[in-house]
Order: structure tokens, then sequence, then C-alpha cells
């Protein structure tokens, strides 16, 4: 039986793991290899790797460092930011990511996932969507590390991606992230109705629980930063909350 | 398979093959080893009998994540860790059994050789390089057939 995932992230600016809220106000949370390494022996089911300081550093350095983590981990690693054109998702998935997450360079031109898909595979190509509610309701998908809006319907964006090529969708709520008061479940019930791909929900655990229900609602995987960084739970207690309401876990 | 035959490597697998080269095919290397891909409607290197199909009737695909594997020659040098729990990221497969399947994979009701192998010739559906002690143990036990 295909079993959930519990995914911790990094967020990764100037080589350092970060954190913030509601994408704001970043924390120093440690070094990325030795980060992504405890939490592989931990018994994480994959690692994600955002650079949230998106082109505005040196993408030599990044591929050294993703080489870095990927020869030493022995799950898999998905690895996104920044990233607008073929050769850079060559690069990295040449330096050992398993998959490479794209977001603001899809929404400014969709054809890239296409052209990624077509040439790597689907299941190594994740588009990540950054969702935030808007007033008269829906999700608004935002690009740039959040900081500005698009023209698309978060919804409607990830089924386009889907149906571009898009192997996986990494969808993370601006509202909720940061804030570990859970997940926004109805985000994650209507991008999974939506698309027939699976979906990694993101933003909002506070605490293991939180997980289990954003799987329950119908996500594959449950993505997780500020409490596994700050060691309020191990992976493992989330597993086990999540086992105990009977999602299969490995 | 365009790129093997830009880089003349069809024949190079082969002749490494025929000459006594253990062979461990992941992934999508695995699905190569075949006569024939239903991606892209392909003739692959044809090393063991048997094609490779898409996956329909899964609910979401890619099947992307960890699944069992369960031995179907629990005998066989490959297969003596197994039951296991490995790591998988694919849309094609090779689906029921072939001569050559030592363990498969469920998703959905849909069935898959997930480890095959025949003479020197094998192939893993999903990734030991991913899969954490249940992937080394794979890897370990290809490596001392080969030696």
């Amino acid at each position: 039986m295909l079993r959930r995932r519990v995914i911790p992230c990094l967020d990764v600016s100037g080589g350092r793991v970060v954190k913030g809220v509601n994408f704001v106000n970043l924390r120093d949370c440690g070094e990325p290899v030795e980060a992504a390494l405890r939490y592989a022996e931990q018994g994480a089911d994959e690692i994600v790797w955002l650079n949230i300081t998106a082109g505005g550093e040196d993408a030599g350095a990044l591929c050294r460092a993703v080489e870095r983590a990927a020869e030493r981990i022995d799950i898999p690693l998905t690895v996104g930011g920044g990233i607008n054109r073929v050769g850079r998702v060559r690069e990295l998935l040449l330096a050992g990511a398993d998959k490479v997450s794209l977001n603001t360079g899809a929404l400014a031109r969709p054809s890239l996932i296409s052209e990624a898909a077509e040439r790597f595979g689907s299941q190594c190509i994740v588009c990540a969507i950054d969702a935030r509610r808007e007033p008269e309701g829906g999700w608004r998908a935002y690009v740039d590390g959040g900081r500005k809006a698009s023209d698309w319907d978060a919804v409607a964006w990830g089924a386009l991606a889907a149906e571009l090529g898009a192997g996986e969708l990494l969808v993370t709520s601006m509202d909720a992230d940061g804030v570990q008061d859970g997940y926004d479940l109805e985000l994650v019930r209507t991008i999974c109705g939506t698309v027939d791909v699976p979906v990694v929900a993101s933003g909002g655990a506070g605490r293991p629980s939180h997980l289990a229900d954003a799987l329950e609602a119908g996500a594959e995987a449950a993505l997780a930063a500020s409490i596994f960084h700050d060691g309020t739970h191990t992976i493992e207690e989330v597993k086990e909350t999540c086992r105990e309401r009977g999602l299969p876990m490995r | 398979m365009a790129a093997l035959r830009r880089g003349g490597l069809v024949d190079a697998v082969r002749a490494a093959v025929a000459d006594g080269a253990h062979l461990l095919g992941v992934c999508v290397g695995l699905q190569l080893l075949f006569e024939r891909s239903a991606e892209g409607d392909t003739p692959c290197l044809g090393l063991l009998p048997g094609t490779v199909a898409h996956l329909d009737g899964v609910e979401r695909l890619p099947h992307m994540g960890w699944n069992d594997v369960e031995p179907v020659v629990p005998d066989h040098p490959l297969a003596a860790d197994l039951p296991a729990v490995a790591y998988f990221a694919h849309s094609y497969a090779v689906r029921g059994r072939v001569p050559s399947t030592l363990a498969e994979t469920e998703l959905d009701g849909v069935r898959f050789s997930s480890l095959v192998g025949a003479g020197r010739v094998a192939g893993a559906q999903f990734h030991p390089e991913r899969s954490a002690r249940a992937g080394h143990a794979l890897l370990e036990r290809f490596l001392a057939l080969a030696a």
C-alpha cells in the first residue's frame, strides 16, 4: 500500500535554513546539509529544499550545496526556488535532485512546465503554488516568494499545471504559513478534488495532528518546517499520530 | 532510448552484457531492459522479454512515494531482504508478471513488476539509491552477485 509522506522543508537563504511567519520575519535554523541528513536519519520520507532568495544567489553555489546533500542522504530530495529555464532544471537534476519544483518561473511562462516534463518526465517536475485567500472567496496564486499577486486563481492554476505535465503540486497556504494553527484544509480538499496528481500540503503545521488532518483531507504528503526545526515535535511523533488515525505510514 | 542511440550506447550496453558485465536498471532504467515501452511507443534494449505500459487504472499518477515490494521469487538472492518498503516515482511499468519478475508492487488494485532479474541483468522500478535501508540492502545484494 502506498504510504503517506511526512516531509520536512528547508527554506534556504544565504546558505542557511531560515523560517518566517506568513513568509516574512525570517530567523536562522541551521545548516541545510546537516539538517537534511538529520531528518533523513529520523525517518523523513523526503526532503524539500527551497532556495528562498531566488535569483539573488549564486546558482553554482546552490548546485554544489544540493550536490553535497544529495550525495549523503538516501531519501528523495526535491529542490526549488528561482528556476525559470529548462537548463536550470537539468543542472539541479544532475546535481542529484530527484525532483525540481517550479513556481514563479512557471507562472510567468507556463510552457516551462511542459518543456521540463517532456524532457525529464512528469515524475521529477513539481509545481509549487503559494496560495492566499481572497476576500470574496477562493485563493489567488502569488509569485516572487509571496510578494506579488499573479493573475491566476490558485486552483485553476494547479489544474493547468497538472495538465501541462507537473507530476506533483506543492500547495502552500500563505495565510496559514508559520502560524502553526493547522493547514488550510479547505484549500487541500479543493485542490485534491480538482487534480489527479499527488498533492503535498504545506503551511500551518503546529502539532502532529495537523499533519494527520491534511493527509485525511486528501493530501499524499504533508510538509512542515517550524515544528521540526524547533524540535517541538519529531518526525516519528507525527507518524505515530498518523498511524493511530489509520493512515498508512512508512 | 533516443539519447542512448545517439550516444552509441545501445550496442555498447548489449556488448558489455554479452561480455559478462552485470547490469542494474533503475526506474526508467528497468523499463529500458524490456522489448518495448508504451511511453512514446519506443523499442527498448530487449534484454528481457516483456513490455512497459502506462499505469491506467491508478487513481493518482505519477505513482509517487513509498510502497511495498513483495517477493515473488523469495529464494532469489536479490529478493533475500524482501518484503520491504521502497521509494517510487513513475507512471509507466511492466504490468503483471513476466518471466524475470522477482517482486511485485500493488497500487489501487494494479499490480506491476517492481524488481526483475534474469542472468546478469536486473532492474528495480523503485529507487534503491533513495530507499534508505531497503535500498542499501538491494544494492549490496546486487554487488555481491556481480562480484
